[in-house]
């Protein structure tokens, strides 16, 4: 990495990664650059203040979001892909309760002839969609289209039956009977740099982005993978070692939601739970005791627990009873608190799936949460201005 | 050989991505045999190739690539581990700073680098001619190939470390004052060897080697070594008479005992194939050229080869076909008591029984086991003759799945595609 970038540039520059104070989303939101003063209180006056001087910390830290990101300049999601992966693909023609079944099967290594490997957390929750009929790719299909079913069935208890026999190719017509925007379907050659990639991801809230390639002998669309924020972060954990220099705390750093947080009891019912994933955006809620210490996290992907099977009847639950669906092998709930820095979380990546980290402080209360998403957007965009590409 | 000794040493002899066209050797574009219908009767020295298809004897580790895979990689990853294990060190292809003051070469504790694997059931058809498997047996204990490798640029130390040596050591590149920059050279076998640099203590990839990703995501370069032109011995030439008399064998028409077709295609197959490998291996490696040379090409005057050469192409009559369903096979299906079937049922007996599929594609990379536990898409190297063939699944729950292994651009993607199989139930 060349010389150490100017003071004037970096310290006037530093303008939040956004949380809005009207959303809760801990996922980014297209107007990256609003100040925010979540974490540091008084310094509502600092987009324009003179620079302060900066810290050896802190010029490490900008080195290491400029390694960072010129490492994602240049590197590919071709590059991301293993030397042999796998993507599986449904037919639209396929029934939402057997494409379920699949998603978790193939978590649990469908194809092996030995069952020992018994179950394990989902491995796969995605999978892009074929419309035989046109022969071309309709989409992806992640755990809001489940949420989305969900949320139809809730609003039409009496259309069980109809729910019962929803095919893929009917997902957008739930999102357009519950009112949900739908996704915006992006895509990306896979031989883009990856910042592409990420920046298009940001942009539309997509947690994953497929990678579509046109077929040479065809001619045709095909979809060579799925690319998600986690691959991607791993990608850089192992690969890049300047994640090491980022060593300033959380507490220092605008990245992660610290307001407004969603969150539920055991007793909530699981219903309400997801209404607040739909309804702000988010991928999890944090679980409380009564004394505020957190216990559990919700996520978006424990909601295919739920409908496994394709019965619904589990939907009265509290949100303590859907838990307890999860598999015996779930890794758990990663935490860290305001003093941890980025570059042990990056290291946590590395070794572990981790898609979220809930900010606890001394006594497990709650503190903020921390996501994939939030750590992308940081990387990519702490410090830069707004209009830069 | 047995896996033993495939562990004992670095098994580089094939590769984790296709060579590069520019390949010194001129590899010749020979359209791979499942994409050609084949000629039964008129084999021509361009498919030699089919031999590359069918694995011999002396080579039984190649179609076992689901179990006994493991052990032909370099490192086999460390499967009953977690994966924190498998990273000693913060960002497992980063050496800590301590661990690279060691001035020598040895042991700098890199150790955890073993994630670097190649297959070695893929086989590039372009360098390896008609003799691939005994190149590959060689390959084994092949005289190394001196290598030169360089790195461009201004620095104080250069060392490259790669699975040539485990990850385990490395080698120091001296300054070359007639290229600029800093070289060595290295001793590699035949193959893909993954390396990456080590500038004071970084480890980092070079942009004058072409790069790709090993198991563990880490970002490597690497090289490709060519095996050195090796001389023609008698044992080649029966190996792929046989290997290349087998596979047309097979598919020779129904009714045609076995044994004729060695004869006769030996006799039309092998003065091209041998003259096909002598222009080659007086010039280029031993890449299988499609030239049909004269019999009289052969230098060497040996028994076999004379008498084989004799007839210049023998044609066999092409079987002829047509599509008429045989009155026996209408009469299996008879409820008739008139023994029609019995009859049936005996003359059924006394065919052939049609070709077995071949060993390798009965082992799917999906029914094996998977390299990363944590990351399900992760699968084996395929063998490439497994490429492009449709694998289904038993149907479940009116759900066929469907799968086919392709290449796409130097990796394998294996699509998986579900299908209802009553799409308009209900």
């Amino acid at each position: 990495m060349a010389a150490p970038p100017s003071a004037s540039h970096d310290a006037s520059s530093h303008t939040a990664v956004s949380h809005s104070n009207t959303m809760t989303g801990h996922e980014a939101q297209p107007s990256f650059v609003a100040p925010s003063s979540f974490l540091r209180p008084g310094s509502a006056s600092r987009p324009g203040t003179p620079a302060k001087p900066l810290s050896p910390l802190d010029k490490e830290q900008i080195e290491g979001l400029r390694a960072i990101r010129a490492f994602l300049k240049v590197r590919t999601s071709y590059d991301v892909l293993p030397l042999s992966f796998r993507l599986i693909v449904f037919d639209t023609a396929l029934l939402v309760k057997k494409s379920l079944n699949i998603l978790i099967q193939n978590g649990n290594h469908h194809f092996r002839i030995s069952p020992r490997l018994c179950s394990r957390a989902l491995g796969i929750v995605s999978a892009p969609l074929w419309d035989s009929k046109t022969s071309t790719f309709a989409g992806l299909l992640t755990t809001s289209d489940y949420i989305n079913v969900i949320q139809y069935y809730w609003q039409n208890p009496d259309a069980l039956a109809a729910v019962d026999q929803f095919r893929l190719n009917s997902l957008r017509d739930i999102e357009k009977a519950i009112g949900v925007t739908p996704l915006e379907t992006v895509s990306i050659h896979p031989l883009r740099p990856l910042y592409e990639a990420c920046r298009k991801m940001l942009a539309s809230r997509a947690r994953r982005i497929p990678l579509v390639d046109v077929d040479d002998e065809t001619q045709r669309a095909m979809v060579v993978s799925v690319v998600t924020q986690y691959r991607i972060l791993k990608f850089v954990a192992v690969n890049v070692k300047e994640t090491q220099m980022l060593r300033k705390p959380l507490r220092d750093l605008e990245v992660g939601t610290y307001t407004n947080l969603q969150t539920a009891q055991m007793s909530t019912p699981v219903m309400d739970v997801i209404h607040m994933l739909v309804k702000n955006s988010i991928s999890s809620v944090p679980i409380l005791d009564a004394d505020g210490v957190v216990i559990n996290v919700f996520e978006s992907v424990d909601v295919i627990l739920l409908i496994k099977g394709g019965v619904y009847d589990d939907l009265g639950l509290t949100v303590g009873e859907a838990l307890l669906k999860r598999s015996d092998d779930f890794a758990g709930i990663y935490s860290c608190t305001l003093n941890d820095r980025l570059d042990t979380i990056f290291d946590t990546i590395r070794k572990s799936r981790v898609h979220r980290l809930v900010v606890i402080d001394e006594r497990n209360h709650l503190k903020g949460l921390l996501t994939l998403s939030d750590i992308l957007e940081y990387i990519l965009l702490e410090g830069e201005s707004p209009d830069e590409a | 050989m047995g896996q033993g000794e495939s562990k004992e040493q670095n098994r580089p002899s094939s590769r984790s991505s296709t060579l590069p066209p520019s390949s010194t050797a001129s590899p010749i574009p020979v359209p791979s045999p499942s994409s050609r219908a084949v000629d039964v009767p008129r084999i021509i020295g361009e498919e030699p190739l089919e031999g590359a298809d069918f694995q011999p004897s002396g080579l039984p580790d190649d179609s076992t690539f689901g179990i006994g895979a493991s052990t032909r990689y370099d490192r086999p990853p460390r499967l009953p581990l977690p994966i924190e294990e498998e990273l000693h060190l913060p960002g497992s292809p980063i050496i800590s700073p301590i661990d690279t003051q060691t001035t020598d070469g040895d042991g700098d504790g890199v150790i955890p680098r073993r994630i670097s694997v190649l297959s070695s059931t893929t086989v590039d058809d372009d360098d390896l001619g008609d003799d691939i498997f005994t190149t590959e047996v060689h390959s084994l204990n092949a005289p190394t190939v001196p290598t030169l490798v360089v790195w461009k640029g201004d620095t104080d130390k250069v060392y490259v470390t790669g699975t040539f040596v485990n990850w385990e050591r490395k080698i120091k590149l001296n300054p070359d004052k007639q290229r600029g920059g800093y070289s060595a050279t290295i001793h590699l076998k035949p193959g893909t060897h993954h390396l990456k640099f080590m500038i004071r203590g970084d480890q980092t990839t070079s942009d004058d080697y072409p790069t790709t990703v090993d198991y563990a995501g880490n970002f490597v370069n690497y090289i490709e070594v060519e095996a050195p032109p090796k001389p023609i011995t008698e044992a080649d030439i029966i190996e792929a008479v046989a290997t290349s008399a087998i596979k047309a064998g097979e598919v020779a028409a129904v009714g045609e005992p076995a044994a004729k077709p060695i004869d006769i295609r030996a006799g039309t197959r092998v003065p091209e194939t041998v003259a096909g490998q002598r222009p080659s291996l007086s010039g280029a490696d031993g890449n299988q050229s499609s030239a049909h040379g004269p019999p009289d090409a052969i230098p060497q005057g040996r028994d076999s080869d004379r008498r084989l050469k004799a007839p210049p192409r023998e044609k066999v009559p092409r079987p002829k076909y047509n599509s008429e369903v045989p009155a026996f096979l209408k009469d299996l299906e008879s409820n008739e008591n008139d023994g029609r079937a019995e009859r049936a049922k005996r003359v059924e007996q006394t065919l052939p029984s049609p070709p077995s599929l071949p060993m390798f594609l009965g082992k799917s990379i999906l029914n094996g086991n998977m390299p990363h536990k944590d990351d399900a898409s992760v699968l084996l190297m395929p063998n490439h003759t497994v490429l492009n063939h449709l694998a289904t699944s038993s149907i479940k729950h009116g759900v066929l799945a469907t799968s086919g292994t392709t290449r796409y651009k130097r990796k394998f993607l294996t699509t998986i595609m579900y299908k209802p199989t009553t799409p308009n139930e209900a």
